[in-house]
């Protein structure tokens, strides 16, 4: 028979699941150079089925020519099990020299689909060994998976397969247990049974392998004993605790009998030392239940005690109470072992091991103080400009690479204004080749997209070197858009709408494109390079640029402008500056809605009014940064800037620069950024949050907004760098606007108050007394809450460290005077009272 | 990217048995200077759980990847084996993250042993998953039997070797063997006792790559989003949360990091009982150990390669490398036998130990030539110069690379270049190959 009649013979066997055993029995007295011939046509065709023949499996066995094709091949074909005897008959028949090297293979890289079935049947039949890679053991796990038609499973449930898959039972199964990885895989199967369903896909716990191996176990297929202590087993494998988890479900759902636990009790006390949460809640539940209690459990206690969890630390302090009830004689050792709880993090936790060891001894342990090291340098130091068109090029090729240094930019942006005519000695060849690739990035980083500084002062650099010409600039903010399409279909598209557009992203790509502009046309003489890092421009010294500047740029003129000290502006003789003296602005507070360029409302969004000021443009840079007036309708739009993009921070870290002198008008800007640092992991708020900390000037409530906001954020940096801005400010945010605006947001329901609470004890080890003062003026907004206690609690901890009384709202005090057991009241019983207040407990 | 076949070969898998009562933990060793399974050690260890879970933990880092770059699954790699170094009065047990960006090192000091070692040297141990088991059921804190490698010649019980290659990528070598030249240019900066250690580690977040600062304050130590004189970088500080196994063991905290303060590698040495764990972490969380750079002025030093010859064969497994006392043995200046060592330290062939403040000496197991050879960025040097790149004209150079002609400038600030490499890393990572093509040619 020639090759393709071969293998057009053997697909149409395939392609009916009625005539697999003919096939079988029609491969069975091929030569190999049968098969190597016919195999080049029939693996065209299985490449051309996407989807596979009843017979794929067993076509590729009967003609691929190595292990490392079958499962090239295979990789996504099923192998149920009434076709795994016939593949073993394909490969027994036709008996490859390479049959020992499939496990491998078809193990490799996560596993073939077919594995599982095949090498287990392979080694039912004797063919093979068993193999015994963890990889086959996690091949189970897929290699097992009901059969799906459109969405639902059919056929066989995972407990019939289970019961009838011969052997496995007595040995694959349990290599689960002793596999690592394997329970996050379980986990994941079983969460997508378990997990809500639809009508239209009804949740089907059935298919879990928790309940099939419970069923089994309640058949007497799975010997109990084994199973419990399997599982207890993977507990100190010293895996991570994700693959921990499905275990220690499948533990609470055996839910071990006393006599068991009883039998295994220096098991579970060996479970208290290890490092996984839900590993040591699950041995504190167990003893707990015990009777008559363990005293083994004793000195592994301290290890829970340890731990940061208040539920495993209440509960080891409940056991060792039993521990002492029953047997007083270990009363001086289970102090001793309680005493580690002296110091745990929860207040409840602490009094209540006091009531083992007696009141604890004051703290004495801080870290030793640093060793002198080289000084960070924080006082503003001069700003100096650049020397020659060489000093230039080496600051442009820094600058492509990492723009997040505003002093860099302002002084590249002043230099090649004044050198816009001169060239480099050398080099420049490769900093035009690189800047073409940096200016050409694709969308969102790309030029002028207001979202990327390098390719901005990349397009900058090829005008200035290669005459490049600047073009339009920006573009405004571009907006998916559908449209009904020739087709009839609907389809989508972007387009870029400048609305509004004098946000402080899209001021500085216009402020960069200003200065390409008139580098195309020879340069300028820029008027707003600071004179210090902290932004600031004297205004001695922009009087005499006025005077010896023929003529300026408009957006420069007015960023000089911004950079005077409010204080010395009538020092500056110009209109702008007139303008800015007068600024005085009314600061309102605003909660809504606003829509994003997806047409998407979002609520709930915190902005800051000033009906003072009036509305901006682009072409008034003072006023556009100004304005103020009507901020919440861009709100979702400025907090959408640079969600594409890789480094919108090096956009937000030359915000301080354009406003450095008015921290709140700074802080109101920031708001959309802040707002959505609450519920997404990057907002770039972090470099203003870090200005508004170096602010040397009094801060008001906007500031406080801002702080607050970020101390509650979602990204644990974004709240340090928040907090750290608090501590840098100190008495200069006053307690009662920062207590005012928790009040206020916590109310609002705009932030968490477990997150921000965190914040604050951690800005406490800095400035307790500053905290305190925050804490204690802003009780009367906790009240009624469900954390309240918490708060209390560290107002009760802060004002014992620091000597001091407090005075606390009507609603505490009576909880403090009453006889109530909550949280809230021993809280409230903690907190060292004031003389009107201890006159009434 | 490139992989380097490590073989290794057990005469028989480590394990934990009983002897004479006490747990007895059998650490099978393979590779070596000069014994392919060398047997450094046989006693007592004490705090028997404590060394049981430190040795889990530096096993636990060996099989971590802390950092997944972008678009690629965490591949379940086969890990390197663990390290262990016999200096003589104690036993160091190193290992290092599957990402480059980790490396723990468990010091066992002298009280915790019950005698001296057999040997020195260094090799590696085999760690299993049925050890692993064994080791976490070990409680208490008495005394363990150890034994690192077994005497072949008097084993009575039969034993078949087994045999792994594990591919060992080149940027993962080269990593291991330059962290310890990090070490040493580290000062202790933060120290702590174990409550503050503790409450510390304990508050570190879970998860997050960025750059923060271990900041000391009244009220004890936090994270803060700046520097400050009396500040450690700490760079995704979840990494550091592979000591909290330990923490309850723990007798004080310190860390280390570089004398001027900045984002660069820290170490976090973590004080128990008769040992010492030290964690270095890499200065970002997605940058490696390798790539650093720190030694390329060495390595392309001709001279240093002279020096680093005639000091390695006077080094003989010191557990601390008295430097002066080997500056007159070899007749080097001491300055010269620092360099020498730091080119050592690149080819994995001493270690630093920043409690100490000194080297110590040891060998990796891997090829030292391939070690060597690993520093892509000196070899396209080499090959710069060689093809006659470099045209040098007093303070300036022109480096043609390619198509592009690239300057290097030499001020009175230092050596700069205008390619993209210097405009990222400027002078953080040592020179780029521009740098050194025209240091290598002006050397001639």
């Amino acid at each position: 028979m020639a090759d393709d009649d071969l293998a057009t013979r053997v697909w149409e066997l395939a392609a009916d699941r009625a005539r697999l055993d003919e096939l079988v029995a029609a491969l069975g007295p091929l030569t190999e150079k049968e098969r190597k011939a016919a195999w080049p046509h029939l693996r065209a065709k299985l490449e051309g089925q996407l989807l596979g023949l009843p017979g794929s499996v067993l076509v590729v066995l009967g003609f691929a020519g190595g292990p490392r094709q079958v499962a090239d091949v295979a990789m996504y074909y099923q192998l149920d099990r009434r076709t795994a005897p016939l593949a073993v008959a394909v490969l027994t028949d036709r008996s490859p020299a390479w049959l020992a090297a499939l496990p491998a293979a078809l193990l490799r890289d996560g596993g073939a689909a077919p594995a599982f079935p095949l090498l287990h049947a392979l080694a039912q039949e004797g063919c093979i060994p068993t193999p015994d890679a963890p990889e086959y053991a996690m091949s189970m796990l897929t290699g097992l998976l009901p059969e799906m038609r459109l969405g639902a499973p059919t056929g066989e449930t995972l407990v019939d397969r289970l019961r009838g898959t011969s052997g496995i039972l007595d040995d694959e199964l349990w290599r689960l247990f002793v596999t690592e990885r394997s329970g996050r895989v379980l986990a994941r199967v079983d969460d997508s049974w378990s997990a809500p369903g639809s009508e239209a896909a009804p949740s089907r716990p059935d298919l879990t392998w928790q309940h099939a191996i419970l069923e089994l176990s309640r058949e007497g297929r799975l010997e109990r004993d084994r199973l419990l202590d399997a599982t207890l087993g993977t507990f100190s494998r010293d895996w991570a605790a994700v693959d921990l988890t499905w275990f220690v479900r499948l533990h609470d759902a055996l839910a071990p009998t006393s006599a068991e636990v009883a039998a295994r009790v220096d098991t579970y006390v060996r479970l208290l030392a290890m490092p996984v949460g839900s590993v040591v809640g699950l041995a504190l539940r167990r003893l707990a239940e015990l009777r008559p209690v363990t005293t083994g459990a004793l000195s592994s206690l301290a290890v829970v005690l340890g731990r940061p969890e208040k539920g495993s630390a209440l509960a080891a302090l409940a056991l060792l109470d039993r521990i002492v009830e029953a047997h007083p004689e270990l009363a001086r050792e289970a102090a001793s072992v309680a005493s580690v709880a002296l110091q745990h993090r929860n207040a409840d936790v602490r009094e209540r091991a006091t009531t083992l060891t007696g009141p604890p001894e004051p703290p004495s342990e801080l870290p030793a103080p640093a060793p002198a090291r080289a000084t960070i340098e924080t006082v503003p130091t001069p700003v100096v400009p650049v020397a020659d068109a060489d000093e230039l090029l080496a600051l442009f090729v820094r600058l492509l690479e990492d723009a997040s240094e505003p002093v860099d930019v302002e002084r590249a942006l002043e230099g090649v204004a004044r050198l816009a005519r001169s060239a480099p000695a050398a080099g420049t060849a490769a900093l035009v080749s690189h800047a073409r690739e940096v200016a050409t990035v694709a969308w969102p980083d790309d030029a002028w997209s207001g979202t990327g500084v390098r390719a901005d002062l990349a397009a900058l650099a090829l005008v200035w070197l290669d005459g490049a010409d600047p073009g339009p600039g920006y573009r405004g903010r571009p907006y998916e858009y559908d449209f009904a399409a020739d087709t009839g279909e609907r389809e989508f598209s972007v387009e870029y709408k400048r609305r509004p557009d004098w946000s402080l992203a899209a001021l500085l790509t216009l402020r960069i494109h200003e200065v390409a502009r008139s580098v195309s046309t020879g340069g300028a003489q820029l008027l707003s390079l600071p004179t210090t890092t902290d932004g600031a421009i004297p205004a001695a010294v922009l009087s005499a640029r006025l005077g010896s500047a023929p003529a300026h740029l408009p957006l420069d003129h007015g960023v000089a402008m911004l950079r005077v000290p409010p204080e010395q502006l009538s020092g500056v003789p110009d209109a702008q500056a007139d303008r800015l003296r007068a600024y005085a602005p009314r600061w309102e507070r605003v909660v809504g809605s606003a829509t994003d360029t997806s047409g998407t409302v979002h609520h709930g969004i915190v902005a800051w009014v000033d009906r003072e000021s009036a509305p901006g443009s682009a072409g008034d840079l003072i006023a556009a940064v100004l304005d103020r007036s009507d901020p919440l309708p861009g709100a979702a739009l400025e907090a959408e800037d640079g969600i594409w993009g890789t480094a919108f921070a090096q956009v937000t870290a030359s915000w301080p620069w354009l406003v450095p002198h008015r921290p709140d008008l700074l802080a109101a800007h920031l708001h959309p950024r802040l707002w959505r640092s609450l519920t997404r992991e990057q907002s770039a708020a972090e470099p203003v949050l870090a200005a508004l900390g170096r602010s040397t000037v009094p801060v008001g409530p906007v500031t406080c907004s801002a702080l607050v906001l970020g101390m509650a954020a979602n990204n644990p940096v974004t709240r340090t760098v928040a907090t750290d801005a608090l501590i840098d400010l100190g008495a200069a945010a006053h307690p009662q606007d920062v207590a005012s605006e928790i009040g206020f947001l916590l109310a609002a329901r705009v932030v968490v108050g477990s997150r921000l609470l965190e914040s604050l004890l951690d800005a406490s080890q800095v400035d307790p007394a500053l905290v305190l003062d925050i804490l204690v003026a802003t009780l009367p907004a906790v009240v009624g809450r469900r954390d309240a206690g918490r708060w209390v609690d560290a107002v009760a901890a802060l004002a014992t460290s620091l000597g001091r009384t407090v005075d606390l709202p009507a609603a505490f005090r009576d909880a403090a005077a009453g006889r109530r057991s909550s949280a809230l009241a021993r809280a409230c019983r903690r907190v060292p009272l004031g003389p009107s207040d201890s006159g009434g407990v | 990217m490139a992989a380097v076949e490590q073989v290794y070969r057990y005469v028989r898998p480590s394990s934990v048995g009983v002897l004479d009562g006490l747990p007895d933990l059998r650490l099978a060793t393979s590779g070596g200077e000069l014994d392919p399974n060398p047997h450094f050690f046989e006693g007592t260890l004490g705090h028997a759980e404590q060394m049981a879970v430190a040795l889990l933990m530096v096993a636990r880092v060996a099989r971590t990847r802390f950092y997944v770059p972008p678009g690629m699954l965490a591949a379940v790699l086969r890990a390197a084996d663990p390290v262990v170094t016999s200096n003589g009065d104690r036993l160091r047990f190193e290992s290092f993250s599957a990402c480059c960006g980790v490396h723990v090192r468990l010091d066992v000091l002298p009280g915790a042993l019950g005698g001296p070692a057999l040997a020195t040297g260094t090799t590696n141990v085999d760690v299993n998953p049925p050890m692993r088991q064994a080791l976490a059921g070990i409680g208490g804190d008495d005394a363990l039997h150890l034994s690192v490698g077994e005497d072949l010649t008097v084993t009575t019980a039969a034993f078949s070797v087994t045999e792994e290659k594990v591919p060992l990528p080149e940027r993962w070598l080269k990593g291991f063997a330059e962290v310890q030249v990090a070490g040493s240019t580290m000062v202790p900066v933060l120290e702590m006792g174990a409550v503050e250690a503790r409450r510390f580690v304990q508050s570190l977040p879970r998860t997050g790559s960025a750059l923060l600062w271990a900041t000391s304050t009244g009220g004890g130590l936090r994270l803060a989003g700046r520097a400050s004189p009396s500040s450690v970088p700490v760079a995704g500080a979840h990494r550091l949360r592979v000591l909290e196994p330990l923490l309850r063991f723990a007798t004080g905290l310190r860390a280390y990091a570089p004398a001027v303060v900045g984002a660069a590698p820290a170490i976090w040495e973590l004080s128990l009982q008769d040992a010492r764990v030290s964690v270095t972490l890499s200065p970002e969380v997605g940058r490696g150990f390798s790539g650093e750079g720190g030694v390329l002025r060495d390595l392309a030093d001709a001279h240093s390669a002279a020096d680093a010859d005639l000091v390695s064969a006077l080094l003989a497994f010191e557990p601390r490398i008295d430097v002066l006392a080997l500056a007159s043995d070899a007749g080097l200046p001491a300055e010269r036998v620092l360099r020498a060592l730091g080119r050592l330290g690149a080819a994995g062939r001493v270690g630093y130990d920043a409690h100490d403040a000194g080297y110590f000496h040891r060998e990796l197991p891997y090829d030292p030539a391939v070690l060597l050879g690993m520093h892509p960025r000196l070899a396209d040097a080499r090959a710069l110069v060689e093809a006659g790149a470099v045209q040098a004209d007093g303070d300036v150079a022109r480096v043609r690379s390619g198509d592009i002609e690239y300057v290097v400038r030499t001020t009175a600030t230092g050596t700069r270049c205008t390619c993209p490499w210097y405009g990222r890393h400027q002078d953080t990572r040592g020179p780029c190959k521009h740098v050194l093509a025209v240091e290598l040619a002006a050397r001639g």
